[in-house]
């Protein structure tokens, strides 16, 4: 029987499935039989896990007090059960899949994962509202406000008014026999200029042989596939997938996890397949200081604290690499906000929640930047520009003026215990 | 939404809601007030488990008109001022995770979430926090830890419910036995009444002047008044945490080795028996030794030398009731899963009917109780599980929480179903002498009972009631009238 094998794992439930009397237990296998009609669509080329999503909408939030999408709304309407409710309702077409708010709740969401890190079945609720909108995108539904991020990836390969990958940036670098691919994320490119020259700094200081590629450059898509381009995202998958397999580099070094996530495992989700090894630079970093080939040993007498982006933290479960490479750096002094390592909090800027909800993204980015200020740390460093870059509007609108913390990326931090000029 | 079906439907539409929404607005803003379809849907449940059914059938327990999030016990009370110019039904809303429907808007009206109250002032000389109501358990719970304190009150829910809601309730957290039960934590509270004046009590350690009036606030389920600030207990981090764990062959042993326990005056924080079922259900498969026995878990929390007694006296006593020690595993293993609530999500979609019903009674009748509501539900047609627990404890008596769970035979719906399964445990408890409900409360489910419950007092609390709230605006449909004492759900 279907049901035996599928419970197992759970004895206690097969004994009793045993012991009921044979009407009561041929009623339980009927239920068992049948239960996939509660999350199954009849809406045409449907995709998305109603089973998931159905589970989420039974539960009763498990997550809620650390998903920042009900914090900060204090709306139940946005909190992660009742998004996968709303949703669930649209896939069983009880709601209408072109209701204007229920797909306002569908983009009240930043991707940060936290609702997976506490949900008792492993649920991201932020992944099915990707799925969701990409239901959207099939059905010409994406909200008008999102439209200029597609156009503005056909008129220049990213998601800024001015496209960032131009053959005259300084950053367009292109050593013969590179063995390196420093793929460069666009918001680094436009609003993280200084952790960029760090890292063109530590490659030229290690003689790594690199190259950027500007001239044939695209975003990597994630930020079109969180809004719900995904066929979008997935020509851009194969435009990065020949510009980099042609490059016939070794290695792909990316300074944004959202990068290095849509590269290495989204992709390949899509069966696109990037030949060279991808790495985030505080990987290859601490590999190098491992070799020995890298010795940041100038003192950097600062206090730091460290902000762990979601990608990362939650995302692959990784929050020691970075404390490894500050341990170190002679002179630097860690002190961890109270909210760390796994249980982070996100900056703000993720899934789009920047665009789709503007209000709500700044003030998350108060929140942590005010989380972040606890120790008052001379520098406040993390690995993700877009989280850097968060915190860089947040010190803008904060009202508090008793700070006065740097915003740095850890590559920054290296190249500085490095002695390296950039 | 025509393909939405509504279960409590209400009747009585708001005739001017423009009008309505247009006043709320001029007091509230436009960004803190909802008509929207999508909102009223989403504020239209709570965590009445039947629901979840509900839920996959398309089915909503009911439509609220108007959401209104306020941020001031002024605006509360303006707005409830308006609610009683015009009749209008208010609900307060914490995180909706209130098992029996106590927050759903059966009558349609005004769903007032409380979530913006969500200030925490420490007084760490007292030892006491003050909290807007609207907070979140496990935030505050996290900030305190932050500071060096905590509340100590760790319900299941902590994570998905509010102070406002444990107040409302009277809720018990996980570690009961020695923080206490909500209506042991809570010393004073800013509450708006139901015709708009906003009255604070005073916050002492102990009194005698006179009645102590906001205790009737205390499990008033919503239906006296909006409850915005609530100043409550706070404890030092403990110095240490005990674990033990006994299994027992015989339920009365362990019953009796409990309540010698607390009778000499010893207070773990953690007291948890599983019956067999239970103990197979969730140490089956780590604690092998378990099979066919009764599991009994302890977590002790405080200063070192008074845990490490504690733990001493509470293991003779075990031991003379012929507990077999099992070490600190099966307590871990609480710790790891304690908060792991899938199981709704995960059998919900098999068209079961299932629910836990909580209640309490003496300890003289504590094991005639557990073998009664278990036979009676097992008689119960359609009812294949039945089991119990008991995770609070005081020397005078016990909190059983049993659960069951089946399917509706030829012919019966899910609905009827459930509300057997109901009535046989309650009528039974009631029967036996025991209490209704120990810490859920009552909202539509329970409600039925209020009368039988209270005796003679329901006359007084519906007359409370009426003075309170002469136009019946707060949550109405719970807890007094007549009509919900022969409601059919
Ligand atoms: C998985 C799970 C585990 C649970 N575990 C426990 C447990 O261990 N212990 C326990 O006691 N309960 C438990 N519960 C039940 C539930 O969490 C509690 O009843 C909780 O107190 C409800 O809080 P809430 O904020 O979600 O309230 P809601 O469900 O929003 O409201 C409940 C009632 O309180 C009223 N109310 C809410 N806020 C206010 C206010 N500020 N002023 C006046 N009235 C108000 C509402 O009108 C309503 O009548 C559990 C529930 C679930 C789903
Ligand atoms: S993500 Fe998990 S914990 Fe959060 S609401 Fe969904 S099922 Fe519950
Ligand atoms: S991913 Fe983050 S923002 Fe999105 S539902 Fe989960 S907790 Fe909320």
């Amino acid at each position: 029987m279907e049901i035996i094998k599928k419970f197992s794992k759970h004895k206690w439930l097969i004994n009793l499935i045993m012991s009921m009397e044979k009407e009561d237990r041929n009623n339980m296998l009927a239920g068992y039989k049948n239960r996939k009609k509660y999350y199954t669509s009849n809406l045409p080329d449907f995709e998305v896990n109603l089973k998931d999503l159905a589970k989420c909408a039974l539960c009763p939030d498990m997550c809620g007090f650390d998903a920042p999408c009900l914090l900060l709304s204090k709306k139940t309407t946005v909190s992660p059960q009742n998004k996968a409710r709303s949703a669930l309702f649209m896939g069983m077409e009880r709601i209408p899949m072109d209701n204007p708010s229920a797909i306002s709740v569908l983009y009240s969401c930043m991707s940060c994962d936290a609702c997976k890190h506490w949900c008792p079945m492993d649920i991201s609720t932020g992944d099915l509202m990707v799925e969701m909108r990409s239901e959207l995108e099939k059905r010409n539904l994406i909200p008008e406000k999102l439209h200029h991020l597609k156009n503005r990836i056909n008129d220049n390969g990213s998601v800024f008014e001015k496209g960032p990958y131009s053959e005259e940036s300084e950053f367009n670098i292109d050593m013969p026999n590179a063995e390196v691919f420093y793929y460069i994320g666009c918001v680094s490119t436009v609003d993280r200029k200084p952790m960029v020259r760090a890292n063109i700094a530590l490659l030229n200081h290690l003689k790594v042989k690199f190259t950027t590629k500007f001239g044939d450059r695209n975003c990597c898509g994630s930020p079109l596939y969180k809004v719900g381009y995904k066929s979008v995202a997935k020509d851009l998958a194969q435009k990065n997938k020949d510009t980099i397999n042609n490059s016939k580099t070794k290695v792909v070094l990316t300074d944004c996890p959202a990068c290095m996530n849509m590269l290495k495992s989204t992709y390949s989700d899509w069966g696109v397949k990037i030949k060279p090894k991808i790495l985030h630079f505080k990987d290859f970093i601490l590999d190098k200081i491992e070799k020995g080939e890298l010795n940041p040993d100038k003192p950097v007498d600062k206090v730091i604290t460290y902000h762990d982006p979601c990608i990362f933290a939650r995302g692959l479960g990784e929050t020691e690499i970075s404390r490894e490479i500050f341990a170190k750096i002679p002179g630097l002094e860690v002190k961890e906000a109270y909210l760390h390592g796994e249980e982070t909090r996100c900056c703000g800027y993720g899934g789009g929640y920047h665009v789709t909800n503007k209000n709500l993204s700044i003030k998350e980015g108060l929140i942590r930047l005010d989380q972040l200020r606890k120790h008052s740390p001379n520098y406040i460093v993390s690995t993700c520009p877009t989280c850097e870059l968060s915190f860089l509007e947040a010190q803008k609108n904060s009202k508090n003026d008793k700070y006065n913390e740097k915003i740095k990326d850890l590559s920054e931090i290296v190249a500085e215990s490095l002695g390296l000029n950039f | 939404m025509e393909n939405l079906k509504i279960h409590f439907e209400n009747k009585t539409k708001i005739k001017n809601i423009d009008q309505i929404t247009e006043n709320l607005t001029k007091i509230l803003g436009s960004e803190r007030i909802s008509v929207d379809m999508i909102d009223r849907i989403a504020y239209g449940k709570d965590y009445w488990l039947i629901s979840n059914l509900m839920t996959l059938k398309g089915t909503l327990p009911c439509l609220p008109d108007i959401i209104i999030w306020p941020q001031t016990a002024k605006e509360v009370s303006k707005i409830i001022k308006l609610a009683n110019e015009n009749i209008i039904p208010i609900i307060p809303y914490g995180e909706g995770s209130g098992v029996v429907g106590s927050a759903l808007a059966v009558n349609g009206g005004i769903i007032l979430d409380t979530k913006y109250f969500d200030s925490i002032e420490i007084n760490s000389t007292n030892m006491t926090v003050t909290v807007g109501t609207g907070l979140n358990g496990a935030v505050l719970e996290r900030h305190l830890n932050e500071h060096g304190f905590r509340m100590g009150h760790i319900p299941q829910s902590i994570r998905t419910s509010t102070i406002g809601g444990y107040i409302a309730n009277r809720a018990a957290g996980q570690f009961s036995g020695i923080y206490g039960k909500m209506e042991d934590i809570v010393l004073s509270m800013e509450i708006v009444l139901p015709t708009g004046e906003i009255i604070s009590s005073k916050t002492y350690p102990r009194a005698s002047v006179g009645p102590m009036v906001d205790r009737i606030f205390l499990g008033s389920e919503g239906t006296l008044g909006v409850v915005t600030k609530a100043t409550c207990k706070i404890w030092p981090m403990p110095e240490k945490q005990g674990k033990l764990s006994y299994l027992f062959l015989d339920l009365q042993n362990c019953l009796d080795a409990i309540r010698e326990t607390l009778q000499a005056r010893v207070n773990p924080g953690v007291i948890r028996i599983y019956d067999k079922k239970e103990t197979e259900r969730h140490f089956g498969e780590t604690i092998k030794e378990s099979t066919n026995k009764i599991m009994l878990i302890f977590v002790f929390e405080g200063i070192k030398r008074l845990v490490n007694l504690e733990m001493q006296i509470t293991s003779e006593n075990c031991e003379k009731y012929n507990g077999i020690a099992t070490g600190e595993k099966p307590v871990d293993h609480w710790f790891e899963t304690r908060f792991k609530v899938s199981e709704a999500s995960e059998f919900g979609p098999y068209d079961q009917v299932m629910d836990t019903i909580e209640i309490s009674c003496m300890w003289d009748k504590s094991k005639e109780i557990y073998d009664a509501v278990i036979n009676s539900l097992l008689s119960v047609p359609g009812i294949y599980l039945a089991s119990g627990h008991a995770s609070h404890f005081y020397s005078t008596g016990v909190c059983w929480y049993f659960t069951f769970s089946g399917i509706p035979k030829e012919g019966k719906d899910h609905l009827t179903l459930y509300n057997e399964a109901w009535d046989a445990t309650i009528s039974t408890v009631l029967k036996t002498g025991g209490s209704a409900s120990h810490h859920h409360g009552m909202g539509v489910n329970r409600s039925r009972w209020m009368q039988l419950e209270h005796g003679e007092e329901f006359n007084l609390l519906q007359k409370i009631k009426a003075t309170i709230d002469p136009n019946n605006i707060m949550n109405p449909g719970k807890l007094y009238s007549e009509e919900i004492q022969k409601r059919k759900l």
